[in-house]
């Protein structure tokens, strides 16, 4: 009775964590190309998460920032990195 | 950087990122500007060190905000005490308008800029997980050190505008097909189908350039768009190596499974492209390519003869492309190393 309790909550953790991560998971055969039907979700599992740094809308050049930060009365947060923190490091 | 602060930011702050390295070094005002609020403290410490990047908060003047630099380590800037920092400035320094940031006026000559009315596109890299069923998934940490939560490794690819109006067709008609023009199709593959994340990319030579079959077929054509499809796959490989690479003894076994294994990636590639007639640029520029990929690995545990890198067992990668966001200038990779 346990191990078919076990095995029954296994199962559906499985069925739970398929459905929860099918936007994340996907069947490839390399062989045979990329299907159609998982182009998009491929690109989309190949980036970042959603949610993170790269959401933010970073610009790229400290003058401009500068200028925009004193025209809207804004701080900058400024990150700066050895390599581009969006470019390759 | 946690949820909250990301909605602090996107809201109150204006955002922006910089290569250590280009702006250092830049001889023009932007430059002059930030050599001035890197200048060391009293510590004798920058502001901006190290490859992990640092963040902070400033006024437009270059008034920093927070990141006092304790015990000989500047550290990053928490966010919200950035913003209390700023909102307890006087108004007269805050409001908008309060100070004049000129033209900024000769930009130094040796910065790369992107091609004129050129197409930039923006490269993800990321090492997937494939289980016995061929279900593919993200990593969750990176393989090298064990630890970090993994990300993508990023780049990006700039067509001229010579380029991108290569990809479209005189009369296009559904149905009709040809080749991607050789050099493009070349520089992509060399350029880009790469991993970045782990370590430093594989550097593919044009003769590494195994195999490239990357054609372009019109599948709606309408007065108003033209919508392309890409497919092919790409076969790249380096040269084998000479000599083995020697692994320290305390590496684990996922490690030298091959210790005279080269780069190389086997890929398939499919692409969705569309053209806007009315805008007469590219709207919607999503590239997939995903195959088998030995890349380098980062080699924690050196030798005595300092080997810092090595090859590992295969894995996929998917490399993803897409339009970058506008007015984002980071040069690629290939202008760090000047790879042609």
């Amino acid at each position: 009775m346990l191990r078919t309790n076990c095995t029954i909550a296994a199962g559906m953790a499985i069925l739970l964590l398929s459905l929860g991560g099918a936007a994340f998971t996907q069947v490839v055969e390399p062989s045979k190309g990329i299907p159609d039907d998982q182009f998009e979700n491929l690109h989309a599992l190949i980036k970042p998460k959603p949610g993170g740094f790269a959401d933010i809308p970073w610009m790229t050049s400290l003058w401009e920032a500068r200028r925009k930060a004193a025209a809207e009365g804004k701080p900058i947060l400024i990150w700066v990195g050895d390599g581009h923190p969006l470019g390759f490091t | 950087m946690r949820d909250a602060n990301l909605q602090v930011v996107k809201e109150n702050f204006i955002p922006v990122a910089l290569d250590l390295q280009s702006e250092s070094h830049r001889q023009d005002a932007v430059g002059e500007f930030f050599r001035s609020i890197n200048a060391t403290d009293r510590h004798g410490l920058p502001k901006f060190t190290g490859a992990s990047g640092r963040m902070h908060g400033m006024t437009a003047g270059g008034k920093f905000l927070c990141g006092d630099c304790k015990n000989n380590s500047c550290r990053d800037c928490n966010i919200a005490a950035a913003l209390k920092r700023w909102n307890d400035l006087p108004e007269a320094e805050r409001k908008p308008g309060a100070l004049r940031v000129p033209e900024f006026g000769k930009v130094d000559a040796k910065i790369p800029t992107p091609p004129p009315g050129g197409l930039i596109l923006k490269v993800y890299q990321s090492r997937l997980q494939r289980d016995a069923k061929h279900h593919l998934s993200r990593r969750a940490k990176y393989e090298s050190f064990g630890w970090g939560v993994y990300e993508p490794g990023l780049d990006y690819f700039w067509l001229t505008e010579t380029e991108w109006k290569s990809l479209l067709p005189d009369n296009p008609k559904n149905g009709d097909r040809w080749p991607l023009p050789a050099a493009l199709a070349a520089r992509l593959a060399r350029h880009t189908l790469t991993d970045g994340s782990e370590a430093n990319p594989v550097h593919w030579e044009k003769k590494h350039v195994r195999s490239l079959e990357l054609t372009l077929t019109v599948t709606e054509a309408s007065a108003d768009a033209i919508q392309l499809r890409l497919e092919g796959s790409v076969r790249l490989a380096g040269d084998a190596a000479k000599n083995p690479i020697r692994y320290h003894p305390d590496l684990r076994p996922l490690h030298h499974e091959d210790p005279k294994a080269f780069g190389r990636y086997d890929a398939r590639v499919l692409g969705r492209l569309n053209y806007d007639k009315n805008k007469k640029a590219f709207v919607h520029f999503h590239i997939v390519a995903v195959g088998d990929y030995v890349g380098r690995m980062l080699n924690p545990y050196r030798t005595n003869d300092g080997q810092t890198f090595y090859f590992a067992k295969t894995c996929p990668l998917g490399v993803a492309f897409e339009i970058a966001p506008p007015n984002v200038n980071v040069p690629p990779r290939g202008c760090h190393f000047g790879i042609d």
